[in-house]
């Protein structure tokens, strides 16, 4: 035995010894308990310190069960696609395929010299075509089934990186990476359904026991289902009956409509445009801007009066539309009723615009129905550090006003109708369910629950990423690409100029033959969302070889993952879509039934009551598209 | 999320040239407080910022290559886990990786300087509790065998939670506690020795999955085994932790005299007698017949006189 400690000499002796023992091999086949810990796999040039923690709290944990008597799998991996090789390429004249290989073989020297205990022998890489040839299959299957379909669609257009990007992408209106003020703009896109699964991607999440609160809390608000009532505003324009739809969770303030805000995109904005300059300009203002929420929360709220007016559907009042830079045309019906009284940013637009401002809420009944005292206080308190004065409450007991607008007038607990004609006196829900039985009476409108989440646009406008198996066909139109044909592999060996895809620049790509009629036929140049990737590799971890499918029987072996090493910055897309990939996959019967119905209702989900352990680390460099 | 220091200086029109923590030798103040930190390459004086987030823009990131490099893979590994729990931001810290790198050492040192006694002793189970040990300890022993495994007990329960980082302050108190064992004085080397290898290699499986090489390393070289990781988790010793005796504070109004070993399960008059008994106290009485004696059991006994 040495006499001093030299842990050059000892580590690379044990690591050895490991190697050759295969020590960290995963028997797909075991007497033992299974426990599959997945660390989040990283996107190859990041070697922060981020990282390194997080897969050494993955390995603590995973050779702490191994001693405890799991047969226990800790696979790695690399998120392989994405924007950053292209860039790279650009600065350094390398194709990404060579610069995401030699940063692969960096990072995996550096995690082994760490100790990892890692089964190497299930490494996966999403650059290459025997893991995204599966991703293209699947791609074809939901397709065939409706799960994906095309829509020209409203998107955010990075001017200088010449691409799409995702709404978290888009930072106080301007793109994330080059800073160029982003642009709306119409572009055919494929989308995945996964508002198909809203419903059991909400409820699943009360069977999660082993995850955070506060990620189940996100990914709940993600979701964003809502109890409201979809109704409609009739208006006769150019010699026609038509209705303008809008959908609210507040329906018991639909006496105080005053306007009505209508998307930039809405085809009554469209017509209202017609030989108006003023309004033509102002749209094209609009569409200037991100998509996402948090920017349209913070930036200052525009609008424009169209001159058209539609007709209240239980006052028969004729009520002004219009174009609000707030109203996002994916959401609902990019239309909604403005109730200044009892909306913060109605109220604001109103006052901004001197709109009417009409109270049909007041404060609740003393009967313990309506009591807000509790919530009424709090208010109070803010409002009088705000104005210095200790006289005007602010609260419950303050009347209402329009000079100034409260937190209780949009409370739907304290509130009862006035104002409001034969509702009067109604607290929200017998309100809600009378008017909603009003306006069904008229065929104008009835109860509708809503999501806040929408279709996942996944088509980029980039070389770098996995291509979509679709050929383009003038006779048959959109063809999937026959299993045989697959994989479309993506070429590796291009040059990057930076400006658009170098796919849409290669005709021995895109040149090709409609599978269904044999005629000339172009290629699909767009390329997956390189969250697609990041969605299933936790799956096909488990079986790795496999050369007949995404996953083969082993899949039902391992999973669900039994613990999630990961950062919090992840919490609401990347496992929303790792959750929806598994409904996905269960539906083309992928896991075998027992996965699902033998396993006890808590691990329905693939990481169903187990623990993911999140923490806040890993913020750097990896990618967040 | 890692955060680290920052250093700085002024540029042209104020602004901030960044230079990375790696560049910099930092002077401390004689509590370990930074005062001063110069530029390596030049020797001139930089501008100590705050404590941010690694990015690169602050140039404040840490290549963990280089740890890994100098110190070895043990050691950043031992400080990502001993730093903080895994949910709480982690703060970069040379002294934190040094420290980190000086107790792996105080292990291998300790392995070399007893493994003789540890790598002879073959007589019996070298991991799991021993019985026959259990008995054989003298009290002060014994106290030391608690302590380890009220150690061990909380890092199993911590591990369940996954609360890492006092898995790391466990396996420090484990080995001060193999070291108190060493030093006590006892004919009985054979017990000693059982003590100290059952503690050894409850140290290292514990550390094992935080310290892999030096633990498996250690695990050969003294004996134990082939493969550390093959080896049963260790678990805690319920007897040990049972304690029949209790140390008592013993006061005279009010004041501290002694301490005194009792049953655990004395009832007053014999506290009482015993506390009468003690030499202090006695001497304290001068024959005299105590005013009052109150007793707060399980912690003190206060003779008013």
């Amino acid at each position: 035995m040495q006499q001093d400690y030299k842990p050059k000499n000892i580590e690379v002796v044990v690591q050895q010894y490991w190697k050759e023992k295969l020590a960290f091999r995963a028997e797909d086949q075991s007497e033992k308990p299974k426990y599959y810990c997945l660390s989040m796999f990283p996107y190859p040039p990041a070697s922060c310190t981020g990282h390194v923690r997080n897969y050494t709290i993955g390995d603590v944990l995973s050779r702490y069960h191994r001693m405890k008597g799991f047969n226990v799998m800790q696979p790695m991996g690399w998120d392989a696609f994405g924007l950053p090789a292209e860039n790279a390429a650009l600065a350094n004249n390398v194709p990404p395929a060579a610069w995401t290989y030699s940063n692969i073989d960096v990072m995996r020297t550096q995690l082994q010299s760490l100790g990892l205990g890692v089964d190497w022998s299930r490494e996966v890489t999403t650059c290459k075509p025997d893991y995204y040839r599966w991703e293209q299959w699947l791609f074809t299957r939901l397709f065939q089934k409706g799960l994906i379909y095309k829509k020209t669609s409203s998107v955010n257009w990075d001017p200088v990186d010449h691409t799409v990007l995702a709404n978290e992408q888009v930072i106080d209106g301007r793109g994330w990476r080059s800073g160029a003020l982003v642009e709306k703009r119409d572009i055919p896109m494929y989308f995945m359904r996964i508002t198909q699964y809203a419903e059991e991607l909400l409820a699943d999440l009360d069977q999660l026991e082993g995850w955070p609160e506060q990620v189940k809390t996100m990914q709940r608000n993600w979701i964003g289902k809502s109890y409201g009532v979809r109704f409609a505003f009739p208006y006769q324009l150019d010699g026609k009956q038509d209705k303008l739809w809008v959908y609210t969770t507040r329906a018991d303030t639909i006496m105080g409509v005053t306007f009505v805000a209508v998307a930039a995109e809405h085809p009554l904005a469209t017509r209202a445009a017609q030989g108006n300059p003023a309004l033509t300009a102002f749209i094209d203002e609009c569409k200037h801007g991100g998509v996402a929420e948090a920017d349209i929360a913070t930036m200052e709220k525009k609008g424009m009066d169209t001159g058209l007016k539609v007709t209240h559907p239980l006052t028969g009042e004729q009520v002004p539309v219009w174009i609000g830079n707030y109203v996002l045309m994916g959401y609902g019906e990019g239309a909604v009723m403005a109730v200044p009284a009892h909306d913060e940013r109605d109220f604001g637009f109103a006052k901004k615009y001197g709109l009417p401002i009409k109270q049909v809420i007041t404060k609740g009944r003393d009967d313990g129905f309506g009591d807000g005292s509790g919530y009424g206080g709090g208010t109070a308190s803010g409002a009088r550090s705000e104005d210095g004065s200790g006289t005007d409450s602010g609260g419950i007991d303050t009347p209402f006003t329009i000079v100034r607008w409260q937190e209780w007038y949009g409370s739907k607990v304290v509130g009862v109708c006035i104002n409001s004609g034969k509702y009067d006196g109604l607290g929200y829900t017998s309100a809600v369910d009378s008017i909603a039985a009003d306006l069904a009476v008229k065929g104008l409108g009835e109860k509708k629950v809503q999501f806040r989440l929408r279709d996942w646009g996944i088509s980029r406008q980039r070389y770098w990423g996995c291509p979509i198996p679709i050929i383009h066909c003038a006779h048959c139109g959109d063809v999937p690409v026959p299993d045989e044909q697959l994989p479309v592999v993506l070429p590796e060996n291009v040059t990057i100029t930076g400006a658009g895809s170098p796919l849409a620049k290669m005709p021995e790509f895109y040149e090709t033959t409609c599978p269904q009629c044999g005629g000339a036929a172009k290629r699909e140049t767009d390329t997956m969302d390189t969250f697609v990737e990041s969605s299933w590799y936790y799956a096909r971890y488990t079986s790795p070889g496999c050369t007949t499918g995404m996953v083969d029987e082993r899949a039902q072996y391992w999973l669900p993952v039994d613990q999630y090493v990961g950062g919090i910055e992840h919490a609401i897309l990347h496992l929303l879509y790792a959750r929806f990939f598994n409904k996905l996959m269960r539906d083309e019967g992928l896991f075998g039934e027992t996965t699902f119905t033998s396993v006890s209702q808590k691990k329905k989900s693939k990481r169903g009551g187990q623990n993911p352990l999140m923490n806040r680390l890993p913020t750097c460099s990896r990618k967040v598209w | 999320m890692v955060i680290a220091p920052t250093f700085f200086r002024e540029g042209a029109a104020g602004k901030k040239l960044w230079i990375n923590p790696a560049d910099v030798d930092i002077e401390t103040d004689p509590r370990g407080r930074p005062v001063g930190a110069k530029l390596r390459s030049d020797g001139q004086p930089v501008v100590i910022g705050g404590t941010e987030k690694m990015s690169k823009s602050k140039n404040n990131g840490v290549d963990p290559q280089i740890i890994i490099d100098q110190y070895g893979a043990d050691t950043a590994r031992f400080f990502i886990i001993f730093a903080a729990p895994p949910e709480q931001t982690l703060e970069w810290s040379d002294a934190g990786v040094e420290g980190a790198f000086r107790f792996l050492r105080r292990i291998w040192n300790f392995a070399y300087s007893n493994k003789n006694e540890i790598g002879v002793y073959q007589s019996r189970s070298k991991q799991e509790p021993d019985e026959y040990c259990l008995k054989a300890l003298n009290n002060e022993q014994r106290d030391v065998y608690r302590e380890m495994h009220l150690a061990l007990k909380q890092a199993n329960f911590d591990l369940q939670r996954l609360q890492f980082n006092t898995v790391a302050s466990a396996c420090m108190k484990i080995l001060k506690a193999l070291e108190q064992q060493m030093v006590i004085v006892t004919s009985d080397m054979n017990t000693k020795a059982v003590a100290i290898t059952n503690g050894f290699s409850i140290l290292l499986r514990l550390l094992s999955p935080i310290a892999p090489h030096i633990t498996q390393t250690l695990w050969q070289e003294l004996g134990y085994g082939d493969d550390i990781l093959s080896a049963p988790w260790p678990e805690v010793d319920e007897a040990a932790l049972v304690q029949d005796e209790i140390d008592l504070i013993i006061q005279v109004n009010g004041k501290l005299r002694g301490k005194l070993r009792v049953a655990k399960d004395a009832d007053h008059a014999m506290l009482e007698q015993l506390a009468l008994a003690y030499p202090s106290v006695e001497k304290l009485l001068a024959g005299q017949a105590a005013k009052k004696i109150i007793v707060v059991p399980g912690r003190l006994i206060n003779v008013v006189i």
